[in-house]
């Protein structure tokens, strides 16, 4: 294992070891940056795979992976242009609970609308020319979208609990377009590592990244179970709850399911994922577990702070300050997952976490809990 | 040209073109066929001479069918094939040969040793043989005209259908023939009498020899077969374009005049009494013919039981005599011929090849063989790459199964074998049947059928209709480029046919919807479309159909000539991160990457404009050229 | 006229597609209006599809001969691509044979591919041929051919090119007649680009 991500130059691997030490091994997340990045990978639904040999020992595509060699430090240090690092939530100068003032974005939303809100004005602010969003579709399977417009936007509102490929949008973008992206963890981590990547020419439309708490998701064979278990065709919310049964809202009612039948269908690559808040974003949008009006937004960069302070000054976002408290659950919740990935304690299935790269003291300070959570 | 009448002249015409001229200087009025490599011109010229019924048939049995209802309704009648296509239609061959015929039928077979465009290679006289039947194999150009002329009088003499067994180097070879007249034959009221009947019952089989015994009296006495050369102890007996060759190679070694030649043209029945007469003497025979020792077996026979002495027989069996790839195996050539007389006569060969590879010139390895492959533009390529990301996609191991036609090239090298399996026509449906069935004892992987559109309506029918009352799992993939493609682009049942309405278009989709099969139609260019739409129905339990559906290249530049062309500056070369995709992997043999520029490039000469290569490219850099070399870059 | 060599003996040889089929016609046809007895051999079908074709012509006063021409028995070459140009003349060709050479190269499909090695040099092809035989004669037909109008018409720039030489055993006007003929059942548009064709070559 190499220290620190400045020797990423050196590793020489091309598609075929991204097929057998990510995708055959079950590591794969489909957050997509692969996808589309060259003719040989391709996905459908949430399956990624590569279609053929490109017989390049070096590729793109490897290097670019949330799931190959990855460093957080340096990826931070890139993101915040200084050497400090914050090893459970990342980086951050502010932490809200915040929720979308205006109606057209609170209506449509599962939880606070905060996401919906900020990517819709930065569109008609003229801050970028698209937002790379996770949009529905008919039969309910997520689908990137490429809005241009706030219409477009709000159309991609709620939640979605599954994975969705949604970076590969990313390559039908063009090289002038202005890109905010609304991802998952692994995506953001994906795409960080893309614009890391000096020498390749895509991922620098990137303007903004807002990056979404997630700590599982779900694979597609979750929209078979509903059909066949529940009779549903559509989820307009979800709750899952630390204990207890799992609700899930649709527009026949709600229905109750043990976290057991669930369980199975979490996607197995987030089993060994580092990141729950996506901490290399410009900003992070999460639920709150008590009051589903109001979502946790942690602002990161100073870009996502000029974003934050705009919608706040233009009353597109309402504000509260963080209490402590939630603070030290939030911090307590996101320390108990990186534990368990580097421990691997495979309670429900198989974790790996040999693609961290960290130093030596820092994955101690994470396995014992860590003083000063 | 061969429908003209002009008789007398001298014109220069294949053994196809030649096989359609005698017909019709018979009188022919009905011609059938399925297109077969090598013999399909021959329905073709056939078809466009007036006062001759003319139909490309659905399939060769059905063919061989209805030539034969035409010759018992009163009208000389012909129908034309290729070794394969003479097996799909051998179940009526072998029952109609029990029945005696009215009017003259004729059956021109094409053979195609060393399969230069089949599958495999089968000597055909085995099975006329098999079938008990007259046999005339021409030697030249204008003997096909000639025997097929002929046979029609042969048959109505003997009263059974008569075989002229054509092959490649006759059917695409073409000679000089002098025309003779087509004469105005009364017009026959095509009828079946009252009393008339016509079937096959075991007993009849000794008609089927009291006419052989017929036609073996009329063989002896034939102007087809003849003696030429000396009255020597060395005798080579031959027929078929052999003949031709095994002259030449006693031109080429001298030997004119030290060994004789018995050439076969009528050479089943075989003509015993004229072979004891003009070969019996002898007492070295040679053979020489193309693929299996037929007429060598055949002559061993005769002289063995009535020819009164020991003879030295050299040929297949004795290993002097072999074919282009060995004994019994592969096309006779003037090059085989050569060396089969230096091994009897113990000669050296002096044909030699002048290139000696030198140790620095080029010559010094093997000269790169060309990998067959689909034609620049071919639908087929987008197709395959559709099938081949969509079985990734699943993931469970999938795989397609081939068929014949245009598309049998996706299962060579350079379409990375692709397909697992080629036979016969409908084998691919036929065996994912068998695939289908296997679910129950743990079979998990999905199947892919491939066929095309032509050899849909030939074979495939009964293999759907098995399917769907077998509830076989497999998805069935119709490569729709609307023509007979491989052959010539002879229309067929699913394609607009000159002369007939367009309504009567059976689009395959009604049919297979009919017989109750999910059925989905896509343009295989676009791709993610085409790959969502199998993906989904790979998943489902049953058997269902996805026709990817775009027009044949070649047939399509004929009406518009479109043109595309890399851009230099968006091509990226090596530094796109595609590794040459669009010449190497998709590898249209129009594109190529130009080292000495470090980018690709797109043949004009090749090129038929599909545009397929456009829509694959990541960096957009492929736009259409207007024809008169005007840029119309995207 | 030197004596005629009894049979003289003409490949046309290149990669399937490139309309060999049709030039073997016209010059058949041409020759059997000059008197000779003419055999022609090909090969259709699946060769089509990228791979190697050949149509040899066999011309003779006196006998009927087969369609096929033996090892070191060709006495004119026409190549419509040079890697085809060596391998048919490889084994046909002997010391006085005269090649007429087009050297644009068609890659072969594995090549592209990146599996089946590299393209010989066409300068080195070339010198090869030279080695071998009597006379080589080479021309860009592809420029020819966009000249005239239409780059697929490669095949008859190619036999303008053999008309014009001089080297058939048969006088010129009998080409003339035959191509006249084959043009009046082709469509309008591309008779003219190929009697283009047929002009720009002769003038070379």
């Amino acid at each position: 294992m190499k220290e620190g991500c400045e020797n990423l130059e050196e590793l020489k691997k091309g598609s075929q070891d991204l097929k057998r030490e990510v995708m055959d091994g079950g590591w794969c997340v489909s957050c997509g940056v692969c996808v589309e990045a060259c003719p040989y990978i391709k996905a459908l639904g949430d399956r990624v795979a590569v279609i053929h040999d490109c017989r390049l020992d070096d590729g793109n595509c490897y290097k670019i992976c949330p799931r190959t060699e990855t460093d957080y430090h340096t990826l931070s240090k890139m993101v915040h242009q200084k050497d400090e690092y914050e090893p459970v939530l990342g980086g951050h100068r502010k932490l809200y609970f915040a929720r979308a003032a205006q109606e057209k974005f609170s209506e449509p939303a599962q939880y606070g609308g905060v996401v919906t809100a900020l990517a819709a004005l930065a569109l008609s602010e003229n801050e970028v020319d698209a937002a790379l969003l996770t949009g529905n579709s008919p039969g309910n399977r997520p689908q990137p979208v490429l809005a241009r417009k706030e219409e477009e936007v709000v159309a991609a509102a709620g939640s979605k609990y599954t994975v969705c490929p949604t970076v590969k949008g990313l390559y039908k973008t063009n090289d002038d377009d202005r890109v905010l992206v609304v991802g998952r963890p692994c995506q953001v981590t994906g795409l960080r590592k893309l614009q890391h990547r000096t020498e390749m020419r895509q991922g620098k439309n990137v303007e903004l990244i807002i990056g979404l708490f997630c700590f599982f998701s779900l694979r597609y064979d979750f929209y078979d179970f509903l059909q066949d278990e529940l009779g549903i065709d559509a989820v307009c919310g979800m709750d899952i709850p630390k204990d207890g049964d799992v609700r899930v809202l649709s527009p026949s009612g709600k229905h109750e399911v043990p976290l057991d039948k669930i369980r199975p269908l979490i996607k197995q690559g987030c089993h060994s994922c580092f990141d729950p808040t996506s901490e290399l974003s410009d900003i992070s949008v999460g639920s709150t577990e008590s009051d589903p009006g109001w979502c946790t937004l942690i602002v990161r960069t100073e870009k996502g702070d000029a974003l934050v302070q705009k919608a706040i000054a233009q009353k597109v976002i309402e504000v509260q300050p963080y209490p402590a408290e939630k603070e030290k659950q939030l911090r307590e919740a996101v320390v108990n997952k990186k534990r368990r990935v580097l421990l691997e304690q495979h309670d429900f299935a198989p974790i790996n976490s040999s693609y961290l790269n960290m130093d030596e003291k820092m994955r101690q300070f994470l396995k014992g809990r860590g003083e000063n959570v | 040209m061969s429908n003209q009448n002009n008789a007398g002249t001298t014109v220069l015409m294949t053994g196809n073109e030649a096989a359609a001229r005698g017909a019709l200087e018979a009188g022919v009025r009905f011609c059938t066929s399925y297109p077969g490599s090598p013999a399909v011109e021959v329905a073709d010229v056939l078809f466009s001479a007036k006062d001759v019924y003319g139909e490309w048939s659905t399939n060769e049995i059905i063919a061989f069918e209805a030539a034969a209802a035409a010759s018992y309704a009163g009208l000389r009648a012909i129908t034309v094939m290729k070794h394969n296509g003479l097996a799909v239609a051998a179940d009526f061959l072998l029952s109609l040969n029990h029945a005696a015929l009215k009017s003259g039928l004729v059956v021109v077979i094409g053979d195609d040793p060393s399969g230069h465009s089949s599958v495999n290679e089968l000597d055909s006289r085995q099975f006329v043989r098999f079938a008990e039947v007259p046999l005339l194999e021409p030697s030249t150009i204008e003997e096909a005209r000639e025997m097929t002329r002929y046979a029609f009088e042969l048959s109505e003499q003997v009263g059974t259908f008569v075989i002229v067994r054509l092959v490649t180097r006759i059917c695409h070879a073409r000679g000089n023939v002098v025309l003779r007249e087509i004469p105005d034959f009364p017009a026959v009221k095509p009828s079946i009498g009252k009393e008339e009947r016509f079937r096959c019952r075991p007993p009849l089989h000794v008609d089927v020899h009291v006419r052989q015994e017929k036609a073996r009296e009329i063989y002896e006495h034939s102007p087809f077969n003849s003696y030429s050369g000396p009255q020597s102890e060395t005798v080579i007996v031959s027929s078929g374009p052999s003949v031709l060759y095994a002259r030449e190679a006693l031109q080429i070694l001298g030997l004119e005049d030290k060994v004789g030649l018995l050439k076969l043209g009528a050479s089943w029945p075989v003509p015993r009494e004229f072979v004891l007469k003009t070969a019996g003497h002898a007492e070295n025979i040679i053979f020489i013919e193309d693929i299996d020792p037929f007429i060598e077996q055949n002559i061993i026979t005769v002289l063995a039981q009535f020819g009164g002495k020991r003879y030295k027989f050299f040929g297949q069996g004795s290993g002097h005599v072999k074919g282009e790839w060995g004994a019994g195996m592969g096309e006779m050539n003037p090059d085989q011929a050569v060396q089969a007389l230096c091994n009897v006569f113990d000669l050296p060969n002096p044909l030699k090849a002048p290139a000696v590879p030198t140790p620095d010139g080029v010559l010094k390895e093997e000269l790169p063989v060309r990998e067959l492959t689909m034609c620049p533009g071919c639908p087929h390529r987008s197709s395959f790459w559709a099938i081949k990301t969509a079985l990734e996609l699943d993931g469970r191991d999938g795989f397609p199964l081939g068929d014949i036609g245009c598309y049998a090239m996706g299962a060579r090298k350079a379409s990375n074998f692709l397909l697992r399996s080629v036979f016969c026509m409908g084998s691919g449906a036929g065996m994912a049947n068998g695939f289908g069935q296997l679910q129950n004892m743990g079979f998990d992987q999905p199947v892919i059928a491939t066929v095309g559109d032509s050899t849909f309506f030939h074979a495939c029918l009964p293999a759907l209709v098995n399917a769907r009352y077998n509830n076989a799992d497999f998805t069935l993939v119709v490569l729709d480029n609307s023509t007979t493609a491989m052959t010539g682009f002879q229309p067929h049942a699913g394609t607009a046919t000159p002369g007939k309405d367009s309504k009567s278009i059976m689009m395959i989709e009604d049919v297979t919807r009919g017989m109750g099969l999910e059925t989905v139609v896509c343009d295989p260019h676009q791709l993610d479309d085409t790959v969502e739409n199998l993906c989904r129905l790979l998943k489902k339990k049953g058997a269902n159909v996805l026709i990817m559906r775009k027009p044949c290249a070649l047939m399509n530049y004929r009406l518009e000539q479109r043109l595309f062309e890399v851009d230099s500056e968006k091509c990226l070369g090596d530094d796109c991160g595609c590794s040459r995709f669009c010449s190497r992997v998709f590898a249209c043999p129009a594109i190529f990457f130009d080292e000495s520029i470090g980018k690709a490039y797109i043949n004009d000469t090749l090129c038929t404009g599909c545009g397929a290569c456009a829509t694959l490219c990541p960096r957009g850099a492929i736009y259409e050229k207007s024809f008169s070399g005007t840029e119309g870059k995207n | 006229m030197k004596d005629f060599k009894e049979p003289f003996n003409i490949i046309l040889a290149g990669v399937g597609g490139q309309g060999n089929i049709v030039a073997s016609r016209l010059l058949g046809i041409a020759a059997t209006m000059a008197g000779f007895k003419v055999a022609v051999g090909e090969t259709y079908g699946a060769s089509q599809r990228g791979g190697s074709v050949m149509s040899h012509i066999r011309l003779s006063k006196k006998n009927e001969f087969g369609p096929l021409i033996p090892t070191g028995c060709a006495d004119i070459l026409v190549c419509f691509e040079p890697l085809e140009a060596l391998r048919v003349a490889a084994k046909y060709a002997h010391s006085e044979t005269t090649a007429i050479v087009n050297a644009n190269p068609i890659y072969p499909a594995d090549m592209l591919m990146g599996v089946g090695g590299a393209y010989p040099p066409v300068e080195e092809m070339l010198a090869e041929l030279e080695k071998m035989l009597g006379r080589v004669l080479t021309l860009d037909a592809a420029d020819l051919a966009r000249r005239a109008g239409s780059p697929k018409i490669v095949n008859m720039v190619m036999i303008s090119a053999l008309a014009a030489t001089g080297y058939l055993p048969f006088a010129r006007s009998f080409f003339d007649e035959a191509l006249e003929e084959f043009l009046s059942k082709v469509p309008a548009e591309s008779r003219e680009v190929n009697r283009r064709a047929m002009e720009l070559t002769i003038k070379l």
